[in-house]
């Protein structure tokens, strides 16, 4: 009973759709059931939230023994992990601008808005589109290694005509290309120019381990990328948690669908034929668990406010030495936040003294306890704060806004 | 004060059984607590980042609950608790990075204490932080992990292709002068293109100069002959080694060896293992760890361990056995082997045995432990051998293997004759700090009592 993908395509049928998400309704019998080992699920819906959260309900739902593998492409969005600092990792001015207003009612975003997502997995920030397929494998903590599916993608991409493909130290997917001009031998590259084609991350529970990765096919976007993911606010910014490790990147070239029927191969090869294999589209969203994870990837709380302790100062201090550039005029500004909540907000004029006082806990600054991804225009924020500075609070909430992306009306998440 | 010791020993031993090295405190002013410190969730993890806590100062917890995600080299993952108490405190803040393995976290008190008092604790309270792993790329683990110090000989690393030659290349060297169709060619081929001789223009190492040099190996010019080769040192030979080290340098070992008559022994497996219709298959090995534990009862001090300022005497009877995996030597836990059968002990070392293959063994399986066993027994070449001690362990047996010796034996008639034996040499390594000679060596008399008369296991 082979149900390859070229094979279905091939009779003319389309790969079938989950009926209702069948896995996952009352009547579950072939995903729950334990005889179900290998599990293909092909999304077609482009919605992040939608395709995390189902990944996320795959791995929480799928029997202990199986082995599911997942496809699912996304419309244009930034994707930070789970331990990471938006405010550091993506220029979220640029975002900002590129997502239009959208008015009630409307049920898609306009074509230039870019979502960012906050995913459950860790490692660091990347970008998907659609010319972007990303690839999921759950299966059983005793078969968990890092390496095993990206060398099953590397080898699904080799026998798509991507000779250079193989898997690097840091368990990413990256291709050796020879290039026309002198070559230099750096990082056991062969001498040849080596770029990346797909991350790495994973979430391991005590009874599943996750592994997923994106694959760049042929996004048109890569040379936005990198404007995309350098933050303006980096210089002021002293963050916990986890730092992304850039890479240069590179399209493989080849087709979606391809790659995907290319995958499911592989998988086939090392699992044998799939005793699930079926769509799912925009309509999982209706599904129990798969509602409520879209629910939390939502929330600005879990997007914005997951965020661990960070400080922002306009000066250099003792913990974070680094030199500023300049400002657009006599200001120091500085602040804690933890989980998104403000603390020690300090703001005060510059040439008031040689070293800024910190505010003690028994004084109170106007916006500690406030959650800063609640700010929606700093220039109001900061003129709740008098005396001598107060005159520049128009400058330094200008200035503020375009490191945050905000000062204009926000579009509504749904 | 005798509320406290109670309370000490009773949750202590919990504890103990998990391997978690946690001990209630009494320190300061501050109540009675345990100092929650950074799991190894793997055997290669050596530091990971606080992820977000999912208990905060007042929660209880209870075994299985998740206290706080940690992540680690790109994989999100949760800490569960196995034990129940209150969180107290919380040491780490959520994001900080590198939180090297065996660091404290977070402070854990039983039900009922007032944790108001411990908002001053901090992480120096505890004790400070673990020592940072040496490389932050390197996945090695000191203070968790326990490989079988004995000497068994690692798996030969492949042969690289390439040489070094040893000197420092200047920086200008470190360009092949070839081109790039030739460095692909002689990457394809497995050789170093510098090693080729380049006919093009200023000595340029072409494609044809490469296809020459694959197709003649024994030429000069070509095939690097290396008369040695530097192997990197992985995570897990750096941590044996290091712990090997530790062992012989601050233990003062002794041995004693002694030939054992394993016939009766070997007769009674057979026996066993005939009736046992597939259910299970003993080993000698089996035999021997419950012997191990048996002879324990009467010479406890070898089950006991050397912790600076008190030798710590072990009430139960957990055997770490020495297990060759592809990438080193490690030593899974067969735990309470006083209380367990031999079909028990046999089948808890087979499915040891197997997880520490697929480097799947979870950090309880393999911290801890009173005693070891190392079993060259299936090596004929290997007659005796001294093990070294698995710190902080006082005791290892090494097991040589079975050789048939003849014998004095009466025969019918009354005149002398001889009959064959089988015998295995057992030598015991003792740390002289726990165990004095003449302990070891009474040791050794019950072990070999209790082995030469299997049916005295029952005993």
């Amino acid at each position: 009973m082979l149900l390859s993908p070229s094979r279905l395509r091939g009779l003319g049928s389309r790969v079938p759709p989950c009926s209702s998400f069948r896995p996952f309704t009352a009547a579950a019998a072939a995903a729950a059931s334990p005889t179900s080992k290998p599990q293909v699920y092909l999304s077609r819906s482009r919605n992040p939230y939608l395709n995390l959260s189902v990944e996320h309900h795959l791995l929480q739902t799928t029997p202990p023994d199986s082995t599911v593998l997942f496809l699912y492409t996304n419309r244009p969005c930034v994707v930070i992990g789970r331990n990471q600092n938006p405010w550091l990792e993506v220029n979220l001015p640029l975002l900002s601008s590129l997502t239009a207003r959208t008015k009630p009612g409307d049920h898609e975003p306009a074509p230039t808005t870019i979502d960012l997502v906050r995913r459950r997995s860790g490692g660091g920030t990347v970008f998907h589109d659609p010319g972007n397929v990303n690839y999921s494998v759950i299966c059983p903590p005793e078969s968990f290694d890092r390496d095993k599916h990206a060398e099953m993608v590397v080898r699904a991409l080799r026998g798509l005509g991507v000779p250079g493909a193989r898997v690097n130290a840091r368990h990413d997917i990256v291709v050796d290309v020879d290039v026309d001009v002198d070559v230099s031998e750096s990082d056991g590259n062969h001498g040849a120019n080596t770029f990346k084609i797909s991350g790495s991350a994973y979430k391991l529970t005590r009874l599943r381990s996750l592994h997923h990765g994106t694959c760049l096919l042929s996004s048109p976007n890569l040379g936005s990328i990198g404007p995309l993911l350098r933050s303006p606010a980096e210089p002021f910014i002293k963050a916990r948690g986890v730092e992304s490790v850039r890479s240069p990147v590179r399209n493989v070239g080849v087709g979606n669908g391809e790659f995907e029927d290319a995958v499911v191969a592989e998988f086939a090869k090392m699992y044998g034929d799939p005793d699930v294999f079926c769509e799912v589209g925009d309509e999982a969203g209706a599904v129990d668990g798969v509602e409520k994870g879209m629910k939390e990837l939502l929330s600005r709380d879990w997007i914005y406010g997951q965020t661990p302790l960070f400080s922002f100062s306009t000066y250099p201090t003792e913990d974070d030495p680094r030199e500023r550039p300049s400002l657009p005029s006599d200001f120091h500004l500085s602040f804690e936040a933890r989980h998104g909540q403000l603390s020690k907000f300090t703001f005060v004029n510059a040439s008031s003294a040689g070293h800024v006082d910190i505010p003690s806990s028994s004084s109170s600054s106007p916006l500690d306890g406030s959650r800063i991804y609640d700010v929606e225009d700093w220039t109001d924020a900061l003129r709740s704060y008098g005396g001598t500075v107060n005159s520049q609070a128009e400058t330094a909430g200008r200035w503020l806004n375009g490191l945050f992306g905000t000062g204009h009306a926000k579009t509504q998440l749904r | 004060m005798i509320s406290t010791v109670l309370r000490r020993g009773a949750l202590s031993q919990g504890l103990l059984r998990n391997g978690l090295y946690q001990t209630i405190r009494l320190y300061a002013s501050y109540p009675p607590h345990t100092v929650i410190k950074m799991p190894a969730l793997s055997p290669t993890m050596t530091a990971g980042g606080i992820g977000a806590w999912q208990k905060k100062p007042g929660d209880t917890i209870a075994p299985g609950e998740v206290l706080v995600e940690i992540e680690t080299d790109k994989a999100q993952m949760d800490f569960e608790f196995q034990e129940e108490g209150v969180v107290a405190k919380l040491l780490k803040e959520t994001g900080e990075k590198d939180v090297p393995v065996g660091s404290p976290i977070a402070v854990l008190v039983e039900e009922g204490t007032d944790v108001s008092s411990f908002e001053g604790f901090t992480a120096a309270d505890a004790g400070g932080d673990a020592p940072k792993p040496a490389a932050k790329e390197e996945k090695t683990e000191f203070s968790s992990s326990q490989p079988a110090p004995a000497p068994t000989p690692a798996p030969e690393p492949e042969p690289a292709s390439q040489s070094t030659g040893g000197l420092l290349e200047p920086s200008l060297d470190r360009h092949p002068n070839a081109t790039p169709a030739a460095i692909r060619l002689a990457r394809e081929n497995g050789i170093k293109v510098d090693d080729v001789q380049g006919t093009g223009k200023g000595g340029k190492i072409t494609e044809e100069d490469v296809k020459k040099a694959v197709a003649s190996p024994a030429t000069a010019a070509s095939a690097p002959g290396a008369t040695y080769e530097d192997v990197p040192i992985s995570g897990m030979r750096k941590v044996i080694a290091s712990r090997l080290q530790e062992s012989v340098q601050n233990s003062p070992h002794f041995f004693v060896t002694s030939s054992i008559s394993v016939s009766k022994l070997l007769k009674l497996r057979a026996a066993l293992n005939a009736a046992s219709e597939g259910s299970y298959k003993l080993s000698v090995n089996d035999f021997l760890i419950k012997a191990i534990a048996v002879a324990s009862r009467k010479v406890p001090q070898v089950n006991a361990s050397w912790r600076g300022d008190v030798i710590r005497q072990h009430k139960t009877v957990d055997v770490s056995v020495a297990v060759a995996t592809p990438t080193g030597l490690i030593t899974p836990i067969v735990t309470g082997v006083e209380a367990r059968g031999l079909e028990s002990i046999s089948a808890q070392v087979k499915a040891l045995a197997a997880l520490a293959r697929d480097n799947k063994l979870k950090p309880e399986q393999y911290q801890g432990g009173s005693i070891s066993i190392s079993n060259m027994g299936m090596n004929p070449a290997v007659d005796h051998f001294s093990a070294i001690i698995n710190p902080p362990q006082s005791t290892i047996l090494a097991i040589g293997s079975t050789k048939k010796v003849a014998v004095p034996a009466e025969n019918d008639d009354g005149s002398t004759g001889v009959e064959w034996d089988d015998q295995i040499k057992i030598t015991g390594s003792f740390d002289h700090r726990v165990v004095d000679g003449a302990v070891g060596a009474e040791y050794l008399k019950e072990l070999k009592k209790v082995l030469e008369n299997p049916l005295q296991l029952l005993l």
